[in-house]
């Protein structure tokens, strides 16, 4: 077998970028329960997990930056390591966003924003299905699964803009929950970019398969 | 984008062994491109033959067609030297002939019949300044070419090849014996000459075809298996074995 090394090498850019994918999904997963429970000490755990999963960036960039150097890869080579190279900020900033909402969950007191505003819940499913859903579709390299994650960010863009009305009715009725309500917004803030992230990891696949990004050809 | 050069399937046969497989491919005028492939494909093999080099070979049999600027050179009435003054070709190793630098540019204008010294003065300091290599030895024309380095004596056989005037310049692995700087020279002036000529190259040299062709073509026994423009060719291969080969897991 030729090339050993090489593949040796892109294997393990591979198996290290899926791991980081799946501390990522586990991230999201967490939040949403810790979340959901107001669970403090879970969202504590999410914010010292973070750590990992920012490690495992500069792991995954280092491989991709080596094999860049020493390999010189071509062809669908050079379309795997650039894909690592892009697919592993998304990963990184939904790992950010969860510890993001952790940050706040960590903080709260008194109002529960998972009951109070109803399209919060629905836009944590969400945008959990659209995470484990990209990450699903780049590890299987599966195109189909990956169009369907893009054609969600409109409903999850839409879910914020209900969140953002719910918000306005809730200050409207009692503007001394001004705090409570920032923090609401900034959840579903959060929440809607996690979405954006699934999304570019779904076009970065599509680039790995085909060289181009919504028609746009790159490479 | 005009073809410079069509071969039309193209078939070579030494004795029986089939060299060429039905190979369709227009070079096109004022551009690389390069011929990749493992040794053995067929791609010195046919780039021999765009100036009938193959000719010489016992044994050899060409079917089809190449033209160059739609006539065929494989027309009985071709003069050959007519031919390869209008196709020239640069070899692997530097070939210069055992005599001075001047001589060596000079050697071709004479033989086609130019004998004025003013005028071959003019066309030895043209084909080295257009080789990239008369600065580095504009003081010493008259000593022997063989004092030169590896790189400045593949410069000097461009600059031979030049003072011909050719229309196609037909490069061998022009720089597999060359170090890199030197290499980086000749891929700079290939760059330039291109304005003025149709440059086809052998290479073995991944990264050569993809810094310097505008069009490659992957060769595998015999077969011309994709040919397309250098940026499709490395990004997006069409054809498995092309990235096989290119991605190093065969040849």
């Amino acid at each position: 077998m030729m090339r050993k090394l090489f593949d040796e090498e892109l294997e393990k850019l591979n198996v290290d970028l899926t791991k980081m994918g799946h501390l990522v999904e586990l991230a999201i997963e967490n939040m949403i329960d810790a979340f959901k429970h107001q669970d403090k000490t879970l969202a504590k755990e999410i914010i010292t997990n973070d750590r990992l999963i920012n490690d495992m960036e500069r792991t995954v960039e280092s491989r991709a930056f080596n094999l860049i150097l020493r390999q010189q890869p071509i062809a669908s080579d050079l379309r795997n390591v650039t894909t690592a190279l892009k697919i592993v900020t998304d990963l990184e900033r939904i790992g950010d966003q969860a510890a993001d909402i952790a940050e706040i969950i960590m903080n709260f007191e008194g109002e529960h924003a998972y009951r109070t505003v109803e399209h919060i819940p629905t836009m944590a499913k969400k945008a959990k299905i659209m995470v484990h859903e990209a990450i699903d579709s780049f590890i299987k390299k599966d195109l189909s699964t990956a169009r369907l994650v893009k054609s969600m960010d409109d409903e999850i863009d839409a879910l914020f803009e209900e969140v953002k009305q719910e918000v306005i009715e809730i200050l409207k009725e009692n503007s001394e929950k001004i705090d409570y309500c920032i923090d609401f917004l900034m959840i579903a803030k959060y929440l809607e970019r996690v979405g954006d992230h699934a999304v570019n990891i779904c076009e970065w696949l599509e680039f790995n398969q085909t060289g181009a990004v919504n028609d746009h050809r790159l490479i | 984008m005009s073809a410079k050069i069509s071969s039309k399937n193209l078939n070579l046969h030494y004795g029986e062994k089939h060299a060429l497989k039905d190979v369709n491919l227009d070079i096109v005028e004022n551009k690389i491109t390069a011929f990749i492939g493992p040794s053995g494909c067929g791609k010195s093999t046919f780039l021999k033959t765009l100036n009938r080099m193959n000719d010489y070979v016992n044994n050899v049999k060409i079917d089809g067609e190449i033209t160059l600027d739609g006539e065929n050179i494989y027309d009985p009435r071709v003069d050959t030297t007519v031919l390869r003054k209008k196709v020239g070709m640069v070899f692997q190793q530097p070939n210069p002939f055992p005599m001075s630098i001047y001589d060596n540019v000079a050697y071709g204008p004479r033989i086609h019949g130019i004998k004025n010294k003013k005028k071959l003065d003019e066309i030895v300091e043209r084909s080295l300044k257009a080789a990239a290599l008369y600065d580095e030895v504009s003081d010493r024309l008259h000593t022997s070419a063989l004092g030169l380095s590896g790189g400045q004596q593949q410069r000097l056989c461009i600059a031979r090849c030049l003072a011909v005037e050719p229309e196609v310049i037909l490069l061998d692995e022009p720089t597999s014996a060359l170090d890199p700087i030197s290499t980086l020279k000749i891929e700079e002036l290939l760059m330039e000459l291109k304005d003025k000529y149709t440059i086809a190259i052998v290479t073995h040299n991944m990264q050569q075809a993809s810094r310097i062709a505008d069009y490659t073509a992957f060769f595998l026994v015999g077969e011309m298996v994709e040919y397309g423009e250098t940026k499709d060719i490395f990004s997006m291969p069409k054809d498995k074995r092309t990235e096989d080969y290119i991605t190093g897991r065969f040849g």
